[in-house]
């Protein structure tokens, strides 16, 4: 009988094992959002939206937690350690390049634009939740048009992010759905043209349903997504890539006619309102861009003071001065006076004292002083390798020792760049003088941006030929565009980098004669090179050529 | 509870209730069971602990199993228990730095079996229980070793059966002390003494930094003589009116005070019996700093009772009850993060030249210096910050019940326990901050600031809640033994404020261990193991495992041998596994489940045109993986054990370890594919080895002696691990150890002969991509001969930074009441990078990034000889430079050196009293001694670099000096 006690003691313990949680194992975190919890969540609408926004890069933190100018001739990084080192020596490789997160990163906003394509096909019920149809209408109703909006801003997204990654690639890979693991296939590389047609297709296609202008439409508080001028804007600049020698090695006119089309369709569209801010210098050096006319689209980003700590000269407490501007740029601006014999910067496009800081120019109250023993001295440690210092962008009046900080936006379409987006193509297309019907010509257009900075007007006898005001009009980028990250860019597709970034980088050597008086010498600073057989593009990584097991085709020489 | 468990859980009881009812049908002939008395085994015999580890007979086990007694971890003595455990065969013990309270080794358990993610180490993760219930290492680490009777390292299949998912990276088993059946006692143990750093690589002075740095600056000039410093500033450093601070003498001690103290009651009668101690720790740091209001230097105090009592009542039941509790104070200037990865001061201490500045800008000094190049003036810092403390408090309670049930029928038990154990982290700092001043100015943000309070009184709580029931038959019956038992663990673990996670698991395990005519063992062990990581319907997984041995010295043929006394014979193989392999946390705290989908916000996007309003991205944090289950070990094991003249023991085990379901991230997604993480089991390793461990007994006269040793060889290969495929083979780290340094093969330096006038490299040299070169720099060989050196020319330099083989030896003898030990203990086949982590970068890259030099930069390749240098054919570092220079200070295997020590790490002399001294201070014991650890090293990367082998964050490695005596009344 006593077997009974071991059935006993057997099942006892068996019910005490079973006597736990039916659940034990289903332990559970509330920490995280779960399908559960973003299904019955409009906010999960909004917040896949704001997906395909996050991956936006403004370009004050571009490279080396700074401007991407020193990879170009426009500047020199002044830091022991960076990475424009790999532009600037022709070091770009499989296996180096700082940029290379871009490509994930973009794809990964091109994702989500996809994946909130996919899931706001339920965005009608998802509005409803707790909500009274009745009651609620005109909220719901609101809702659904901000939707509405960020679907067609979702096809923007992607233009955008494609326009990013063909100006680094060329052709890249063309990807319209959420991709998932089951088909783990690489797509093959579209060719540049067929990535150029695309991003037209999705403006074209989904233009209609943008917001129109949100700096004068009642969501002003929106202001920052993608509009109807975004859009107009990347078509334009996608369009003048398009048909720049780089990728138009025909010169193929007609590719211009549709560039300078692209441009004139974003100056006239209705309900746009561009014109240039009334003063260069206080658009990028004190007021708020963004409620300015000539913004179109820009990055917004909290008040800060990176840029100032990176570029404030080293003789203010908390400077770094990593940036040193180059001569190379600085002997660009054009006199508009004699030159003077004992200061060269007197008598300058305006611009140039908007854009850098040179010596003897009074900066944070301070009077930069470059020569030997003097505050900005160039022997010093990290001291300006130039010359020069940084000012374009920068807010002088921060007070780095207690922390100062001020906001600064990314302006990454603006109507000056516009009108010279206009101007390029209208040139190429029609030549200097000839509207072809639209309100500008070229030469009109490209004054009104020099007017702006009390600029002559490009003499019409020194530019009558469209190759004389081809010159004006890369000389006026130059210097218009200076440090908004055009340059490199613009180089490259002017195939005009194996010339000039095969230059050596020049500077100022400052010398005082007595207090308030100088002498300037030009250095060489450094040597720069330039891989004119591969370096037009961007070499993929070597994990994304193997992953692609044979899909993505490297570009030619990495 | 899942369905189909139940059902096995029924099955599995009727099973083993039916079988012991069979047995005792047999069992007709009852015979007293054999009672063999047992060879001195002492070295494998587990200390008995009423569940999974029944088989408390060294001589039945077919395990591989290796212990070490309280005694040991005593004379090797560290505030963390986790740095007595040298000498334990399997068991590779790797000292980390001395920092109080952070002084916790790294263990692992027969060499690296994973490369998964945990803790971001795989070769750290052995699962640790003390009397039978798990605990984390944070509670094992700071144990007590007076109350510690036992540390068992568990390694085969046969150890393991029982473990499940606890079992992949081997088990570490401890016991505590328990009352015996005697006098009571009263023990003081006490021990007090000064720690030191084993050594310090300082910097150098000012006047040799100044020289080098003229040179630095010349090379980056075009190899032109342009010196930053002046004749006479050099005189100046030399004559000792320049600035010239030894930042580590002003901020550092040369040693400090060091106590631990213990009082243990014991005794009990048959009713009942028990073992208190009590004990008291406190390990002051090395700064220079007093404990005042306002700052404090970095101390480690300790408080813990435990008090483990036995209860006999009756016939049928015995209980136990375990009550511990301890209380952990630790405090530091706040100049240091409390991860300690990057530890402020002495990321300081190691970068600041000498130079830089004077402690104090004024005369008075009152306005400390600082730049906003170099702002944290180490002296400031210490005595300017406040400091931080925090309070961590353990309580634990066991209680167990067993039930001998031989009424029911001879040998049937049943024990069943719980515990509780609780955890508390709270935080308590005094914080402020100070003016940096040069020249009457401040430099920086900084201001002088107000002492702040800060209290976070929940900064860290876990709950943990087990629960054990046993059921297990011994009986013996003619030529037939049998031992076995089910035994079921039930864990609840739940945390809050920081941790805010929960981890269950169930684990129904069993073991039939037969021995039949004494020499022949047959083991079957299992685990039926659920894990809540996991998807429902993939929860549960079974692990079985067999072994056997063969005690082959009680045949008739070496019965009477006399070489050899004793030798057994074992084999053993089984599968164990790992649930613990999540995800790094950077994918959430929902890493744990990687069968569910979570999402997150990320990243911000910024619109309107006043203050920017913020909008955060919806991601998914990964793709999950229905899928997702543990890693799985496959263990085989083959063992000796041997007894020669009845005075030598050899102990021999070779083991594999056949790992697969790694969890690992698949790398093999485009980039095009966006967003797209997904962690699967895919990496595979294998892992062998051997150990071998000898302990001689012999007495000459009055001498008596014992002398012993052992060493672990451990070699894995990673065989997959979704690495992208390399351009060629010999780039790639799969196929070869987990941690084997991969770089450029360096191949001397460029002199001025591989140069053109206009200073491009001569056609015929291949390319460096990593910046252009100059005569000075690393040359390095061009693998695949394309004329350039890049990414795709590195390969295997050196060794895993992890050691195969860890040996240790030593012996003691005792006469007349005397007696000495010695320990020694060392590593062989490893490597290490002096580029490896911030702070060797720190000690072997001079200048850059604003940074120091030291001795090493002193070799370096400099050509000037208008100014008498011209170290070209003597040159040891490469040519000096103060800019970032990638093609130096690449991973190279010039800079890769091997790892190799021998270390004293513990001496003790000690006596002992005679009985008729102690008799008359009514005394049973009474003994002196003093103690060095660490005292002695030997290292070829101490002598060629000045750096301590086992030097692995700012915190240097101790040795200390203790005097101590232990009393029993």
């Amino acid at each position: 009988m006593k077997y009974k006690y071991i059935v006993t003691i057997a099942t006892s313990i068996s019910l005490l094992s079973m006597s736990c949680n039916k659940d034990f194992l289903d332990t559970k975190l509330n920490t995280e959002q779960t399908p559960e919890t973003i299904s019955t969540s409009a906010g999960s609408l909004t917040g896949f939206a704001w997906a395909f926004y996050t991956p936006l890069r403004d370009g004050f933190t571009a490279l080396d937690n700074n401007l991407f100018a020193t990879v170009s001739d426009e500047a020199q990084n002044n830091l022991p350690s960076n990475n424009a080192i790999y532009y600037n020596q022709a070091l770009l490789s499989e296996s180096i390049n700082p940029e290379s997160s871009i490509y994930k990163s973009y794809y990964d906003g091109i994702r989500a634009a996809n994946n909130f394509l996919d899931y706001s096909v339920n965005a009608d019920q998802l509005l409803l939740i707790g909500r009274d149809p009745v009651n609620d209408a005109s909220s719901i109703a609101t809702d659904k048009q901000n939707i509405a909006w960020f679907k067609a801003e979702a096809h923007i997204a992607k233009a955008y992010y494609y326009m990013e990654l063909i100006k680094r690639y060329g052709g890249v890979p063309i990807v319209t759905q959420t991709l998932q693991q089951s088909g783990k296939v690489a797509i093959p590389r579209s060719t540049y043209e067929e990535v150029v047609e695309y991003i037209v297709k999705e403006i074209d296609d989904n233009k209609a349903n943008l917001q129109v202008n949100w700096k004068t439409s009642s969501f002003v508080a929106n202001d920052g997504r993608f509009s109807l001028g975004s859009a107009l804007a990347i078509k334009a600049r996608v369009l003048l890539y398009a048909a720049s020698p780089l990728h138009n090695p025909t010169n193929d006119v007609e590719k211009w006619k549709r560039a300078a089309a692209a441009s004139k369709d974003l100056i006239t569209a209705p309900g746009l309102n561009l014109a240039l801010n009334q003063f260069y210098g206080s658009y990028f050096r004190v007021a708020n861009t963004l409620t300015s006319a000539e913004t179109i689209f820009a990055i917004r980003r909290p008040a800060n003071n990176t840029l100032e700590k990176e570029n404030y000269p080293l003789s203010i407490p908390g400077g770094k001065g990593a940036i040193s501007p180059s001569d190379n740029l600085v002997s660009d601006y054009e006199y508009t006076g004699a030159p003077s014999a004992t200061d060269p910067y007197a008598n300058r496009d305006s611009r140039l004292a908007n854009t850098i800081a040179f010596n003897n120019l009074t900066f944070n109250s301070q009077v930069l002083d470059f020569s030997p023993g003097g505050i900005n001295d160039m022997n010093q440690a990290n001291g300006s390798k130039t010359g020069y210092y940084l000012r374009k962008f920068i807010n002088e009046n921060l007070n780095l020792v207690q922390n100062g900080t001020a906001q600064h936006n990314w302006v990454v379409f603006r109507y000056g760049e516009v009108l010279l987006n206009y101007a390029e193509a209208m040139n190429e297309a029609y030549g200097p003088d000839n509207n072809n019907g639209y309100t500008l010509t070229a030469r009109q257009a490209l004054n009104q941006v020099r007017t702006r900075s009390a600029m002559p007007a490009v003499n019409i006898l020194n530019t009558t030929s469209k190759d004389d005001f081809k010159v004006a009009a890369k000389h006026e980028r130059r210097i218009e565009l200076a440090f908004e990250g055009h340059r490199y860019w613009d180089l490259l597709r002017w195939k005009d980098a194996e010339t000039v970034l095969n230059q050596p980088i020049i500077g100022i050597k400052v010398t005082k004669v007595s207090p308030g008086v100088f002498t300037y010498q030009k250095v060489n600073v450094a040597a720069r090179k330039f891989n004119a057989a591969a370096n037009y593009y961007y070499p993929f990584s070597r994990t994304e050529i193997v992953n692609s097991q044979g899909a993505l085709v490297q570009n030619p020489n990495y | 509870m899942h369905k189909i468990y139940k059902i096995k859980v029924t099955l599995l009881f009727s099973a083993f209730a039916m079988f012991t009812l069979q047995l005792k049908a047999q069992k007709k002939t009852k015979q007293p069971a054999a009672n063999v008395k047992m060879q001195q085994m002492d070295s494998l015999k587990v200390i008995s602990t009423p569940n999974r580890l029944f088989n408390d007979s060294g001589d039945k086990s077919t395990a591989a199993i290796s212990t070490m007694r309280t005694s040991d971890l005593y004379k090797t003595h560290s505030p963390s228990v986790s740095n007595s455990l040298y000498g334990l065969p399997g068991l590779n013990v790797q000292q980390t730095s001395g920092e109080p309270g952070f002084e916790a080794a790294n263990l692992n358990i027969r060499g690296v079996g994973t490369y998964g993610f945990t803790n971001g180490n795989g070769y750290n993760t052995q699962t640790i229980y003390v009397d039978g219930f798990e605990v984390t290492p944070a509670y094992f680490n700071y144990m007590s070793a007076s109350e510690i009777e036992s540390v068992s390292v568990l390694k085969d299949a046969a150890a393991l059966a029982t473990f499940g998912m606890k079992g992949a990276n081997g088990v570490i088993w401890v016991t505590t002390k328990r009352g015996v059946e005697g006098k009571s006692t009263v023990t003081f143990k006490v021990r007090t003494g000064l720690s030191s750093a084993i050594d310090i690589n300082k910097p150098l002075d000012s006047y040799h930094f100044a020289n080098l740095y003229n040179v630095a600056k010349s090379n980056d000039n075009g190899n032109v003589w342009t010196p930053t410093y002046t004749p006479a500033q050099l005189a100046a450093y030399q004559d000792g009116t320049g600035t010239n601070v030894d930042w580590f003498a002003k901020t550092l001690k040369d040693n400090a005070p060091y106590t631990d103290a213990n009082m243990v009651f014991s005794g009990g009668d048959k009713m009942s019996k028990y073992n208190v101690t009590f004990g008291y720790l406190d390990k002051q740091g090395l700064y220079n700093v007093s404990n005042t209001d306002s700052t404090s230097n970095e101390s480690f105090g300790r408080y813990n009772l435990r008090a483990n009592l036995d209860f006999d009542l009756g016939n049928i039941f015995e209980a136990r009850v375990d009550l511990n509790g301890r209380i952990e104070k630790r405090i530091s200037p706040n100049y240091v993060s409390s991860g300690r990865s990057t530890d402020r001061l002495w990321t300081d201490l190691y970068n600041y030249p000498s130079n830089i500045y004077p402690v104090y800008d004024n005369l008075n000094n009152t306005n400390l210096s600082g730049t906003s190049i170099y702002p944290n003036n180490p002296v400031g810092s210490l005595n300017s910050l406040g400091y931080q403390s925090n309070t961590t408090r353990f309580l634990q309670g066991n209680f167990g019940l067993k039930e001998k049930l031989d009424f029911i029928t001879k040998g049937l038990y049943a024990d069943e326990s719980f515990s509780y154990n609780s955890y508390d982290l709270s935080t308590y700092n005094k914080t402020r901050d100070y003016a940096r001043y040069i020249g009457g100015n401040t430099t920086t943000t900084n201001k002088n600031s107000n002492l702040v309070p800060t209290t976070n009184a929940g900064a860290g709580q876990q709950d943990w809640r087990q629960l054990l029931a046993t059921i297990g038959y011994k009986a013996a019956f003619g030529k037939n033994e049998l031992n076995s038992a089910v035994n079921y663990q039930q864990s609840q673990y739940s945390g809050e404020g920081t941790f805010g996670y929960k981890v269950n698991y169930q684990n129904l395990s069993g073991r039939v261990n037969y021995v039949y005519n004494s020499k022949y063992i047959a083991e079957f062990g299992f685990s039926e193991y659920g894990s809540d990581a996991f998807a429902p319907g993939n929860r549960f997984h079974f692990y079985p495992s067999i072994s056997g041995a063969w005690i082959a010295s009680k045949e008739d043929f070496l019965k009477d041998n006399t070489v050899i006394s004793q030798l057994k014979l074992r084999a053993s193989a089984g599968k164990t596994a790992t649930d613990k392999a999540d995800a790094p946390s950077t994918y959430g705290s929902g890493a744990k489940y990687l069968y569910q989908q979570f999402y997150g916000y990320t990243g911000n996007y910024y619109i309107g045109n006043g203050t920017p309003a913020s909008n955060g991205g919806l991601y998914p944090l990964f793709l999950a993986n229905p899928n997702y289950g543990p890693e799985e070990s496959m263990k085989y094991n083959v063992g000796a054990d041997l007894t020669l003249f009845k005075s030598l023991t050899v102990t021999l085990e070779a083991y594999l370890d056949k790992r697969t379901g790694i969890l690992t991230q698949d790398n093999s997604i485009p980039g095009s594919f966006g967003n797209f993480i997904y962690f699967d089991n895919i990496g595979k390793m294998t892992n062998k080895g051997f150990e071998v461990a000898a302990n001689y007994n012999g007495k000459s006269r009055e001498v008596g002696y014992q002398l012993f040793g052992s060493l672990s060889f451990n070699k894995n290969n990673i065989d997959f691990q979704s690495e992208v495929p390399t351009a060629f083979s010999y780039n790639a780290s799969t196929g070869r150890p987990f941690g084997t340094q991969i770089g450029l093969v360096s191949d001397g330096f460029y002199q001025l002969e591989d140069f053109n006038p206009n200073g491009s490299l001569k056609t015929g040299l291949s390319t460096p991509l990593f910046g252009s070169v100059q005569p000075g720099d690393l040359k390095y060989k061009d693998l695949d001969n394309n004329g350039k050196i890049d990414g795709l020319d590195v390969t295997q330099i050196g060794k895993s930074f992890l050691p195969t083989t860890n040996f240790s030896f030593g012996g003691l003898a005792d006469y007349k009441g005397f007696d000495l030990s010695l320990l020694f203990q060392g590593v062989s086949g490893n490597s290490v990078n002096l580029l490896g982590n911030s702070y060797l970068r720190a000690q072997n890259i001079a200048f850059v990034g604003n940074t120091n030099a030291y001795a090493i930069a002193e070799g370096s390749w400099a050509y000037y000889p208008a100014q008498g240098i011209d170290t070209r054919a003597t040159a040891t570092y490469p040519r000096l430079t103060t800019n970032a220079n990638n093609n130096n200070y690449s991973t190279s295997s010039f800079w890769i050196k091997d790892g190799d020590f021998i270390r004293l790490r513990n001496v003790e002399l000690g006596y002992n009293f005679t009985k008729q001294i102690i008799t008359n201070l009514k005394l049973q014991k009474l003994r002196l001694f003093v103690n060095a650890i660490n005292p002695v090293t030997w290292s070829k990367l101490k002598t060629d670099y000045n750096i301590d082998p086992e030097f692995t964050s700012g915190y240097p490695t101790i040795k200390s000096y203790t005097v101590g005596v232990i009393a029993t009344f």
